[in-house]
C-alpha cells in the first residue's frame, strides 16, 4: 500500500504539481485504507465517483493547494452523488435532491469528496454508540470510543485516511472527538460557514468546521468554506486568509482560563498536562491568568433546555410521509406518524424529542425555556467582558480520557456531561478548537480546547500553531510510517 | 430510585410523536427523570439579565428577495416519497381505514 497520505499537504501538492502523483493515485490510496479500517469509520462511500472526479483532474493547478486532495464528510451534510443518513436508520435510504453548500465550495476548489462518514444519529452523542450503523473505534485504542458526534471524521484523518474530514459541531461535536483522536477540530464563528444542506440538529448553535491533522491544514481548509451563500439567512459569509497569523510569536498576548475548566471535574491527568501548556506559554510571553464565568458550571442542563427544545422541533419533519424510513400498517395518519418515528428513531433521539417537547411545551416555555435563554445571554456577556481584556480563552478540551465502548451507556446524562467544556462556546456563537497537547501514560491524546472571540479564527491559529510546534508530537496511532 | 408515572412518560411521548412499548415506558420513566433533575438545576439560578439570547447572531439577517425562483425539480423530490400516485404523495387517512 503506498502512504503518501502521511505527507503534509504542502509536500502532497508539490507531488501533484510536478506529477510524481496523480489525484487517480491519492484515490485508490484511500480506497486501500478505507478496505482495511477497523475503525467503522465510514458509513457510505463512493468509489466510482471518486474516481470519475480524480481521472477528470489532468492538469494541476499551483494556485489551488487543496487541487486533487480527497476530503469526507460527515454523513449529516446532504449530497447528490451519495445517501446521506445522519446516522439513522430513519435516513437509511435517503438520497438528497441537493447539494449542501459546503459541497459546492469543495467542488470548485476540484477536491474529491470519497465518503460519508459515521456519527452519532443525528449528531446527538458524545461517543459514536448512538449510530445506527454501530460505533467508532478510536484509532490509539480500539477497544475505546472515537468520541463524538463527529467520530467518523475524527477517526478517519486521526488514522490517516483522508487529510482532511469535515464535522459538525452543536455543544462539542468536532472538538470532543477531536481531542480523544488527537486532532486539529474547529468549529467557527456562528454564521461564518453556510449551514444549508446540513441536517439541523440545533439551529442556533450548530455550526461546520474542519477538522484536520494539524493547524495549517486546519486554517488552508476553513479558507474555502464561508464564501457567502444566501440560501443560509444566518450566514455572515465573511471571507480571509486563516493562515496569515501562523507562526507569529506569542509574546504579549493575554489569555484567560475560566475558574471551572481548572476545577476538579477535570481528570488530573488531563489538568496536568494543560496546566504545562500554561506554563510555556508563560514561559513565551503570554500571561495567562484566571476568570470567572457565572453559569458555566450549568452548561449541561442549559443546553438540554435550548439545544434539546430546537432539536424536538427540527426532527418534527422526520414524519415518514416525504422522505425517510415509513411504518407499514398504520390504521390513521396519527398512528402512522407515530408507528414511523418510533420504529425509526434510536434510543438517544427518542429521549431528546421526549424532553424537548416537554420544555416548549405549556408553562414550561416560560419557566425553564425563557430562563435558559436569559443564563444563555449572561453567558455570552461574560465572554464579551473577557474579550475586552484579553485575547482568547484556553481550557482543556474535555472533562476526561477516552473510555471503553459501552461504559456509560446506561447514564442518560453522560453524553452531555462529556460536552460540559464545549458547550458554552456554542451558547455563545464563539469559535472554538482543539489542538493535541500530548499524552496520558496509556498514551491517550488530551487536548487543548482555545476559544477565541467572534471572528478572531485567525488569532486562535496562531496560539495553537504555537503549541503545536513547540510539542512537535507524534500524532499518527501505531507511529509515524512516513519514511 | 426516582422516576415519571406512566402517565407523565405516555404524555411527554405523545408531545414528541412517539409511540413506547412497556419496556421502553418502564425504561424511559427512570431516564426521563435523571434528565428533568439535571434540567432543574436551572432553578438554582436567579440571572439579572432582561433578554434572553435566542440566537448568538447579532448582525441583521438579509432577507430573501421576494422574486419567483425555482429551486428544487418537482418529479425528484416526489421520488423521495415512500408511497406515490403519479404526481402526488399518498398518504394514510385522518380517520380509520
Amino acid at each position: 500500500m503506498s502512504n503518501y497520505l502521511n505527507k503534509d499537504i504542502t509536500e502532497l501538492h508539490s507531488l501533484l504539481v510536478d506529477k510524481t502523483i496523480t489525484p487517480v493515485d491519492l484515490v485508490n490510496e484511500v480506497f486501500d485504507k478505507i478496505e482495511a479500517d477497523k475503525l467503522n469509520c465510514f458509513i457510505t462511500t463512493n468509489k466510482e465517483e471518486a474516481l470519475k472526479k480524480a481521472e477528470s483532474l489532468t492538469e494541476p493547478d499551483e494556485n489551488n493547494i487543496l487541487w486533487g486532495l480527497p476530503i469526507a464528510l460527515k454523513d449529516n451534510m446532504v449530497t447528490t452523488s451519495m445517501r446521506t443518513t445522519a446516522g439513522s436508520k430513519m435516513l437509511e435510504n435517503f438520497m438528497s435532491v441537493y447539494d449542501a453548500h459546503i459541497v459546492d465550495l469543495i467542488n470548485e476548489k476540484d477536491m474529491i469528496i470519497v465518503g460519508k462518514t459515521n456519527m452519532d444519529e443525528f449528531a446527538m452523542g458524545s461517543s459514536n454508540q448512538t449510530s445506527y450503523f454501530g460505533p467508532v473505534r478510536n484509532p490509539w485504542n480500539n477497544a475505546l470510543v472515537s468520541g463524538g458526534s463527529s467520530g467518523g471524521s475524527a477517526s478517519a484523518v486521526s488514522s490517516r485516511i483522508v487529510p482532511f474530514a469535515l464535522g459538525s459541531d452543536t455543544g462539542g461535536s468536532i472538538r470532543q472527538p477531536s481531542s480523544f483522536c488527537g486532532i486539529v477540530g474547529l468549529k467557527p464563528t456562528y454564521g461564518r460557514v453556510s449551514r444549508y444542506g446540513l441536517i439541523a440538529f440545533a439551529s442556533s448553535l450548530d455550526q461546520i468546521g474542519p477538522m484536520t491533522r494539524n493547524v495549517f491544514e486546519n486554517a488552508t481548509l476553513l479558507n474555502i468554506l464561508c464564501k457567502k451563500d444566501k440560501r443560509d439567512l444566518t450566514h455572515i459569509g465573511k471571507e480571509e486568509d486563516f493562515t496569515r497569523l501562523i507562526g507569529e510569536s506569542i509574546s504579549g498576548m493575554k489569555i484567560a482560563v475560566p475558574e471551572f475548566y481548572i476545577s476538579d471535574v477535570i481528570d488530573t491527568q488531563v489538568l496536568d498536562k494543560f496546566n504545562e501548556i500554561k506554563k510555556m506559554l508563560e514561559e513565551n510571553g503570554a500571561t495567562v491568568e484566571t476568570v470567572k464565568v457565572p453559569y458555566i458550571d450549568y452548561a449541561v442542563p442549559l443546553y438540554q433546555i435550548i439545544a434539546l427544545g430546537e432539536a424536538s422541533s427540527n426532527l418534527a419533519r422526520f414524519d415518514g410521509i416525504k422522505y425517510g424510513y415509513s411504518t407499514q400498517n398504520a390504521k390513521n395518519i396519527d398512528e402512522f406518524y407515530k408507528k414511523t418515528r418510533s420504529e425509526g428513531f434510536g434510543d438517544e433521539v427518542k429521549r431528546r424529542i421526549m424532553v424537548g417537547s416537554f420544555m416548549l411545551s405549556g408553562k414550561n416555555v416560560l419557566e425553564y425555556y425563557n430562563k435558559a435563554l436569559k443564563i444563555r445571554k449572561s453567558i455570552a456577556n461574560s465572554f464579551e467582558e473577557i474579550f475586552k481584556k484579553y485575547d482568547l480563552v484556553i481550557g482543556p478540551t474535555t472533562t476526561c480520557l477516552p473510555y471503553e465502548i459501552g461504559e456509560f451507556l446506561q447514564d442518560p446524562n453522560r453524553s452531555f456531561m462529556d460536552d460540559v467544556l464545549t458547550i458554552p462556546v456554542n451558547m455563545a456563537g464563539l469559535p472554538g478548537m482543539n489542538v493535541p497537547i500530548g499524552f496520558s501514560k496509556e498514551h491517550l491524546p488530551i487536548g487543548m480546547q482555545i476559544i477565541g472571540n467572534k471572528w478572531e479564527e485567525a488569532v486562535m491559529y496562531k496560539l495553537a500553531s504555537f503549541v503545536e510546534k513547540e510539542l512537535s508530537l507524534d500524532l499518527v496511532p501505531g507511529g509515524d510510517t512516513n519514511e | 430510585m426516582d422516576k415519571l408515572t406512566r402517565e407523565e412518560v405516555l404524555h411527554v411521548a405523545d408531545l414528541g410523536k412517539l409511540d413506547l412499548n412497556e419496556e421502553e415506558i418502564d425504561r424511559f420513566s427512570y431516564q426521563l427523570k435523571s434528565l428533568f433533575n439535571e434540567i432543574d438545576k436551572v432553578n438554582e439560578i436567579d440571572v439579572s439579565v432582561e433578554e434572553g439570547m435566542i440566537s448568538p447572531l447579532d448582525n441583521k439577517c438579509d432577507l430573501f428577495e421576494d422574486e419567483y425562483t425555482i429551486s428544487q425539480n418537482t418529479n425528484k423530490l416526489i421520488e423521495n416519497a415512500p408511497e406515490r400516485l403519479e404526481n402526488f404523495i399518498e398518504v394514510a387517512g385522518v380517520f380509520d381505514e
